[in-house]
C-alpha cells in the first residue's frame, strides 16, 4: 500500500448565506436619517447667507438691557424710592436690623402698605415678636397686642425666641426694649 | 438595492454630512466677530456694583423633609410652588412664609413643578413618566390631600421639566428622558404634538429642561444630555428649527432672556452660555475661575435672568449661586458665600413675576428668597 501525497483535512462547510434583512433595514434607515441631516444642514447653510454678524446681536442686547430698569440693581436713590416694592421694604428692614442678630423675617405690618411706619421704630423687631404696646401708626396691626409666644397670631407661623440672656434674666420678658434690641431667632 | 450599495450610500452620506458641518462651522466662525463682553467693554461699560447688602436673604422657607428639586413663582402674586424628594408639592406665600397648600403626590419621585398662568393650578412630573395637574381650589379629601385633576400620560421616560404656554391655561409642554418634548391639551389630556423622537433633527439623548419665549410663545428651546440646545416651533413638530452646539456636557438648564430672542443655558461642563435664537450665534461663555478647592468642576444646575437681563443667576452643584453681569461676563456676587446661604447644592432658582425677588431651592431641603 503506497501513500500518494498528503491528505487534505476535511473542512467544515460554510453556513448558507441567509439574507440579512434586519441589517439591510437598519442601513436603509441610517441612510434615510443621514439624508434628512443633509437637507437640514443645507438649509442652515443657505440661511447663513442672510445671517447678521454677532456684533449686531451684542448691540441689540446692550440696547435692550439699557432700556429696562431692574429692581435688583441699585440705582440713584431718588429713582429707587419711586419704584419701591414690598421686597425693597424687607431688604431695608433686614439691613437696618443688622446688629449682630438679624431678624430675617421682616415686618409684616407693612405688607399691604409699603410705608415707612415700621422703619421708624427704633428697635426694629418682627411684628411676630409681639412688641407689646407698640403699634404701627400707619397700619392697624391689632393682632400684635394680643399676640404672645404661647399662642402666636393666627397670621404668624414663627415662634420667635430671644436669645439675649439679659432679657431673660432681667425682665423675664422675651422681648424687652430696654436691654434688648429685639433680637430674635426664628 | 443590495447591502453593499447601501453601505456605499451610507459612507457617501456620512462624508457629505461631515463636509457640510465643517462648512457651517467655518461660515459661523466668520460671523462671530465679537462676543458680548468684548463689545460691552468697548462701549465703556463697567460691571454692576454690588455691595454686601444689595442682595440679602430675607426669607427661608422651611417645611420640606427632602431635597428640593424644583420651584416656580406665580406670574402675579408672590406665591411659590416647590417640589421635593419628600414626595410633596408645597405652595408658599413668599412674603409671609406660610404654606398655603401641601400636596402629597401619588409618586414621590418628582422632578419638576410649575404654576399655571392664572395661578390656580400646579403641574408636576417625575419618574412616573406622567404629568399631574392639581387645581388649588379643589376641596381636600379626608386626609387633607388635594385630588389630582388630570394626569397626562404618554411619555416613555421620566418627566424632567414642564412649562405652561404663556397665557394659556390649557396648553402645557413637557420634556422627557425619552428624548422628546410633548405639547399637551390639559383639558382633554391628549398629546397635540411630539417634538423629536422618531422625527429627524430631534434630540439624541434625554431632554432635561425647556423654556418658552415670552415674546413669541410659539417658540421654545430644550436642553439635552446630547450637549445641544434645540429650538422648536409649536406649529411645526416634524423638525427642530435650529440646533445650538457649544456645550461639552449635558445641558441641564435653559432659560429665555427677557427679550425672548436670546436664551441662556447651563451645563455639566460648568459653563453657562448665551445664544442668539434667530442667528444661532453663541454670544458669550460664562466660565467660572477654577477653584483650588474644587475636586471636579461644579456643574450648572439652574439658570435665570433678572427682569432687565443685566443679571444672570446660575446655581451650581457645590452650593454656589453666582450672579453674573450678563453684559460684562463677570461674577458680581456669589450668594453661596453670604451669611445664611444654602448648605447644599442649588437645584433650582427663579425670579418673581415683577423681578424684585429671587428664590433658590436646594438639597438642604430649604428654599430661600
Amino acid at each position: 500500500m503506497g501513500e500518494s501525497g498528503s491528505v487534505t483535512p476535511p473542512q467544515p462547510k460554510s453556513p448558507p448565506e441567509y439574507p440579512d434583512v434586519s441589517g439591510k433595514h437598519r442601513l436603509k434607515v441610517a441612510v434615510q436619517s443621514l439624508n434628512h441631516e443633509i437637507d437640514y444642514l443645507e438649509r442652515e447653510l443657505n440661511s447663513m447667507e442672510k445671517t447678521v454678524a454677532a456684533s449686531r446681536c451684542c448691540k441689540e442686547l446692550n440696547e435692550y438691557v439699557s432700556k429696562n430698569p431692574d429692581p435688583l440693581i441699585k440705582v440713584h436713590e431718588k429713582q429707587r424710592k419711586k419704584s419701591c416694592c414690598v421686597w425693597d421694604i424687607f431688604r431695608a428692614i433686614v439691613c437696618c436690623s443688622w446688629v449682630g442678630f438679624c431678624c430675617t423675617r421682616g415686618c409684616l405690618c407693612c405688607f399691604s402698605q409699603p410705608k415707612r411706619c415700621c422703619l421708624q421704630l427704633k428697635d426694629i423687631v418682627c411684628c411676630q415678636c409681639c412688641h407689646k404696646g407698640v403699634r404701627c401708626a400707619e397700619c392697624n396691626c391689632s393682632k400684635i397686642s394680643s399676640c404672645n409666644l404661647e399662642s402666636p397670631c393666627p397670621e404668624c407661623s414663627c415662634r420667635c425666641v430671644c436669645s439675649c440672656s439679659r432679657c431673660a434674666k432681667s425682665c423675664g420678658s422675651p422681648i424687652c426694649t430696654s436691654c434688648c434690641k429685639g433680637c430674635c431667632l426664628c | 438595492m443590495s447591502v453593499a450599495e447601501l453601505k456605499e450610500k451610507h459612507a457617501a452620506a456620512t462624508a457629505t454630512v461631515n463636509s457640510l458641518r465643517e462648512r457651517l462651522k467655518q461660515r459661523r466662525q466668520l460671523l462671530l466677530d465679537t462676543d458680548v463682553a468684548t463689545y460691552t467693554k468697548n462701549q465703556g461699560r463697567s460691571p454692576v456694583n454690588f455691595s454686601a447688602t444689595d442682595l440679602v436673604c430675607c426669607r427661608t422657607l422651611q417645611g420640606h423633609t427632602g431635597k428640593v428639586y424644583a420651584l416656580d413663582w406665580t406670574p402675579e402674586k408672590n406665591w411659590i410652588v416647590s417640589a421635593s424628594q419628600d414626595g410633596r408639592l408645597i405652595v408658599w406665600n413668599a412674603l409671609t412664609s406660610q404654606k398655603t397648600h401641601a400636596i402629597k403626590l401619588l409618586c414621590p419621585w418628582v422632578m419638576t413643578c410649575v404654576f399655571a398662568p392664572n395661578g390656580q393650578s400646579v403641574a408636576c412630573g417625575g419618574l412616573d413618566s406622567a404629568c399631574s395637574v392639581f387645581n388649588l381650589s379643589s376641596q381636600s379629601d379626608r386626609d387633607g390631600n388635594i385630588p389630582v385633576s388630570r394626569i397626562l400620560t404618554g411619555h416613555k421616560g421620566y418627566i424632567s421639566c414642564c412649562q405652561y404656554v404663556p397665557d394659556q391655561e390649557t396648553r402645557l409642554i413637557t420634556s422627557s428622558g425619552d428624548q422628546t418634548c410633548v405639547l399637551w391639551d390639559v383639558t382633554t389630556g391628549q398629546r397635540i404634538s411630539i417634538f423629536g423622537g422618531e422625527f429627524p433633527s430631534g434630540h439624541t439623548a434625554d431632554v432635561l429642561s425647556l423654556s418658552i419665549s415670552s415674546t413669541n410663545p410659539n417658540m421654545f428651546v430644550s436642553g439635552s444630555c446630547d450637549s445641544t440646545v434645540r429650538l422648536w416651533d409649536l406649529r411645526i413638530a416634524s423638525r427642530a428649527v435650529r440646533t445650538y452646539h457649544g456645550h461639552d456636557g449635558d445641558v441641564n438648564a435653559v432659560r429665555f432672556f427677557p427679550d425672548g430672542l436670546r436664551f441662556g443655558s447651563g451645563s455639566d461642563d460648568g459653563t453657562c452660555r448665551l445664544f442668539d435664537m434667530r442667528t444661532g450665534h453663541q454670544l458669550q461663555v460664562y466660565a467660572r475661575q477654577p477653584d483650588r478647592n474644587d475636586d471636579e468642576i461644579p456643574t450648572v444646575t439652574s439658570v435665570a435672568f433678572s427682569i432687565s437681563g443685566r443679571l444672570m443667576f446660575s446655581g451650581y452643584s457645590n452650593g454656589d449661586c453666582y450672579v453674573w453681569d450678563t453684559l460684562v461676563a463677570e461674577v458680581v456676587q456669589n450668594l453661596g458665600t453670604l451669611q445664611n446661604s444654602h448648605e447644599g447644592r442649588i437645584s433650582c432658582l427663579g425670579l418673581s413675576g415683577d423681578g424684585s425677588a429671587l428664590c433658590t431651592g436646594s438639597y438642604d431641603k430649604n428654599l430661600k428668597v
